[in-house]
């Protein structure tokens, strides 16, 4: 019964739910735990100076009035939704031209980026022989022969992670990620991969140490290097 | 596409250079004469921009014998190719 000076007390269990009633003003009873003071807006005052600092676990203790702000709190609080302004026919006639432009932006982009890709494999055809040519068409990769003799295998799988070193027996002794950095200007894009597995091959057959020591090995292990 | 590379090829073989800048659209092509002094200048100019925003140069050839990193202009050679450098990833 809801009682005039009296806060509700309420426990919720999985399986009911019973509600007290307590004075407003009734003193604390503290059992178990010690504190200087006993009125409850020390106490609130006081969790409110000490709950930034570390949470130290106390005993346990009974019911406080403190508990009660924080139930009180919980049942006054709602919260409130707020419905969208609903948009006006210019607003969404905009709103389907900003789209509109967004897509054609992006095609537009994949389109350049087809065609830098398919420029690239025309470049690195040039310097491929036969035999790389018809290896990267059949099987998706080409192999270089180092500076110093050592064998590569460069994989047409993205940029990183993508060149093989391998051992005589063609067995693979490390793999290597090294590709060139972006290129200068506005753009955030990498070369396309072609022009990366140009540049890989260039520096393999021109110095193969410099490749080595550039590249980060993913697996493996490096040769010793002069 | 095909046309322009066959057309570089074409010239370089003749009596050109030709400076391939790698970037995010494939590459861009300039191709110069060995016998006009005029194109030679335009070329160097352009060499030394590119080397001054930080691109590595390299003098290469189809078969790789004569690969090698040049760091200043030279008229004579058939294939000058400007990257990025190399990082590790």
């Amino acid at each position: 019964m809801p009682q005039t000076g009296y806060w509700p007390q309420q426990y919720y269990t999985t399986s009911a739910t019973t509600t007290n009633y307590i004075p407003v003003y009734q003193p604390i009873i503290q059992t178990g735990y010690t504190t200087g003071s006993t009125h409850s807006t020390d106490i609130w005052q006081q969790w409110v100076n000490t709950s930034n600092s570390t949470i130290i676990q106390q005993p346990y203790r009974p019911y406080q009035s403190t508990d009660q702000v924080w139930i009180q709190w919980n049942q006054t609080i709602t919260p409130r939704y707020i419905a969208p302004t609903p948009l006006t026919a210019e607003q969404m006639q905009a709103q389907r031209e900003a789209n509109e432009r967004y897509e054609m932006e992006r095609q537009e982009r994949r389109r350049e980026q087809q065609a830098a890709r398919t420029k690239a494999r025309l470049l690195l055809g040039e310097f491929l022989n036969d035999e790389q040519k018809a290896e990267l068409e059949r099987l998706g990769r080409f192999h270089v022969t180092g500076s110093k003799g050592r064998r590569y295998c460069i994989r047409a799988e993205g940029q990183s992670g993508n060149v093989d070193l391998l051992k005589p027996d063609g067995s693979v002794q490390a793999r290597l990620c090294c590709h060139p950095r972006r290129p200068p200007g506005d753009g955030y894009d990498l070369l396309p991969e072609g022009d990366a597995w140009l540049m890989q091959m260039i520096e393999i057959r021109h110095d193969e140490d410099h490749f080595l020591r550039t590249a980060n090995v993913h697996r493996g292990s490096l040769p010793a290097l002069v | 596409m095909t046309t322009l590379v066959a057309e570089a090829n074409r010239v370089e073989e003749e009596e050109g250079g030709i400076i391939v800048i790698l970037d995010q659209s494939g590459d861009t092509k300039h191709i110069w004469d060995r016998n006009s002094e005029t194109e030679v200048e335009e070329a160097r100019s352009l060499f030394n921009r590119m080397i001054k925003k930080g691109m590595q140069a390299w003098s290469v050839t189809r078969k790789g014998d004569k690969d090698q990193r040049i760091t200043e202009f030279d008229p004579q050679a058939e294939k000058i190719i400007f990257a990025p450098a190399l990082q590790g990833g």
